[in-house]
């Protein structure tokens, strides 16, 4: 236990100077880019967080798939937790999203195929949570478990729908490319870095929550058990 | 019995039991009625430019009231307790999802095919000539929403705020679907070659696939008790 | 110079949107930590 917290307070303390790093790569070694200017900055967020929204829901996936399989309730934790990470990071990006297309695009929304796709997964996953939050204690498991594979089954199907929908149209508005420089990738690569630690950091300290939440439930209903039968014996 | 007279044993419940209050059905027709009029007026349908919206209309009449009929399948066995009775049955999870599946699909198409005649008379579309492709894309369309959607109606029969649940399990899910099926509509009725509607065939061919296959590999997962 | 809003506005979404989570699992945590003290206090007395 002692050993687990120790390495908690390095980990905490190697993502939080990664996030102090990558703040300092992005708004001081990060050159600014050309034709986008200083808006591109938000490339550096948006970026890392859509990579593990879905990574996340690919999390929430294998676990489901795990959970059902193994019937270990480990899994059911990791695939939840996971998802509202997942929920979070999405969240992130649909909101820089459009911050970043209004200035550069004139619009604050496009239906091309990888924000349409990246709001259904959105949808998906706050779908999830309230299949959670609604179900039966005994049924809650297997539910969310079944809705996470067809949830995340879903998407690549999701993602050709639009394509073609799309692809028909003519396209109004064509994202211009980013010209990247050396200096740019190192500081991607940084940025990356410091969310990947950021996610598997909300990841062990969320799971940590939840399995503290099941065993507290856990002791509370066996002394209510206990305090249940202790009446019986004095009332028979 | 053989498997195929058990799924039918099921599905005979559930025709049996509509057959006697009629209930679900006439709601259902009324509910798509009043969609295909309510649209009428949102949108100005007789404008030539809005055209593409007429096949968007008849899928949402269709979803929709589609949706009310899946809420009932497992709502009803939930309500009046047969729910058990039918776990009880000695048969696989997969055959009480097939009769489920089989009942719903049967109830829409039913639907579906009373709106179908109601729309050609409302927005002045003859189908006759296109009642072939049609009837391809909305029978793909149909099984589509009854496959998830009797996995997703044995879910939410069991929870809080049930009907709400329904819809928002169903319609990220059915996104690829209602794309596809309200394109080739589209093609169809604006007499687009036959080809043009294969990629979205195919789509739907795939998701249909797709989730029957999930649904078979899970459904004993989701009524057990 | 609007390019700055909109940088400034993206970023502190951003840093607001993860820093309520994290409160929300650390104000989580203090509520279960606070049920278990009360739990064992109870078994305590009982003993």
């Amino acid at each position: 236990m002692t050993h687990n917290r120790a390495f908690l307070k390095v980990f905490q303390f190697v993502t939080f100077f990664m996030m102090l790093l990558a703040l300092y790569a992005i708004f001081v070694y990060a050159p600014v880019e050309k034709s986008m200017g200083i808006i591109q900055k938000i490339f550096y967020l948006h970026v890392p967080s859509a990579f593990l929204a879905f990574f996340a829901f690919f999390i929430t996936f294998i676990a489901s798939i795990l959970y059902l399989y193994k019937r270990d309730n480990r899994w059911d934790t990791i695939a939840f937790c996971s998802a509202e990470i997942g929920v979070i990071f999405c969240t992130i990006v649909l909101i820089t999203g459009p911050i970043w297309a209004k200035p550069i695009w004139n619009v604050w929304w496009t239906w091309d195929p990888r924000l349409t796709t990246t709001l259904i997964l959105w949808f998906i996953y706050v779908a999830y949570l309230m299949l959670r939050s609604v179900a039966g204690e005994n049924r809650r498991s297997n539910f969310s478990a079944v809705f996470g594979i067809f949830g995340f089954v879903n998407v690549p199907i999701t993602f050709l729908a639009i394509r073609l929908w799309r692809t028909i149209h003519p396209l109004v508005i064509t994202g211009k490319g980013i010209n990247i420089s050396t200096p740019m990738i190192h500081t991607l690569i940084i940025a990356f870095v410091a969310f990947c630690l950021l996610f598997f950091w909300l990841l062990i300290n969320r799971i940590g929550l939840e399995k503290m939440r099941l065993k507290v439930e856990e002791i509370r209903a066996s002394i209510e058990d206990k305090i249940h039968l202790e009446h019986e014996k004095q009332g028979g | 019995m053989t498997f195929i007279q058990k799924v039918w044993a099921i599905v005979w419940k559930d025709i049996a039991s509509e057959l006697r209050t009629k209930e679900m059905l006439l709601s259902m027709c009324l509910f798509s009625f009043l969609v295909l009029i309510v649209f009428n007026f949102t949108f100005d349908t007789g404008l030539k430019n809005l055209r593409e919206n007429i096949s968007g209309i008849l899928w949402v009449a269709f979803i929709f009231s589609g949706l009310m009929g899946l809420g009932r399948s497992f709502g009803v066995e939930r309500d009046k307790g047969t729910l058990h009775g039918l776990l009880l049955c000695p048969i696989s999870p997969w055959g009480i999802y097939l009769g489920k599946m089989i009942g719903v699909f049967i109830f829409m198409v039913v639907m579906e095919i009373f709106t179908l005649s109601v729309f050609t008379v409302l927005y002045n579309i003859n189908i006759i000539p296109f009642l072939l492709p049609l009837g391809l894309i909305i029978f793909l369309g149909t099984l589509g929403f009854a496959t998830i959607g009797t996995v997703f109606s044995a879910m939410s029969a069991t929870t809080k705020a049930r009907d709400v649940m329904l819809s928002i399990l169903v319609f990220p899910i059915s996104v690829p679907m209602i794309i596809a099926l309200v394109k080739a509509t589209y093609i169809i009725l604006w007499g687009g070659a036959i080809q043009e509607i294969y990629p979205w065939l195919k789509i739907l061919i795939a998701f249909d696939l797709v989730f029957l296959l999930l649904a078979y590999l899970t459904f004993g997962f989701i009524i057990e008790e | 110079m609007a390019g700055t809003l909109y940088l400034f506005a993206a970023f502190s979404i951003t840093w607001l949107i993860i820093f309520v989570y994290i409160f929300s699992i650390s104000r989580r945590q203090k509520t279960l930590e606070r049920q278990i003290e009360k739990i064992s206090e109870a078994l305590r007395d009982r003993l």
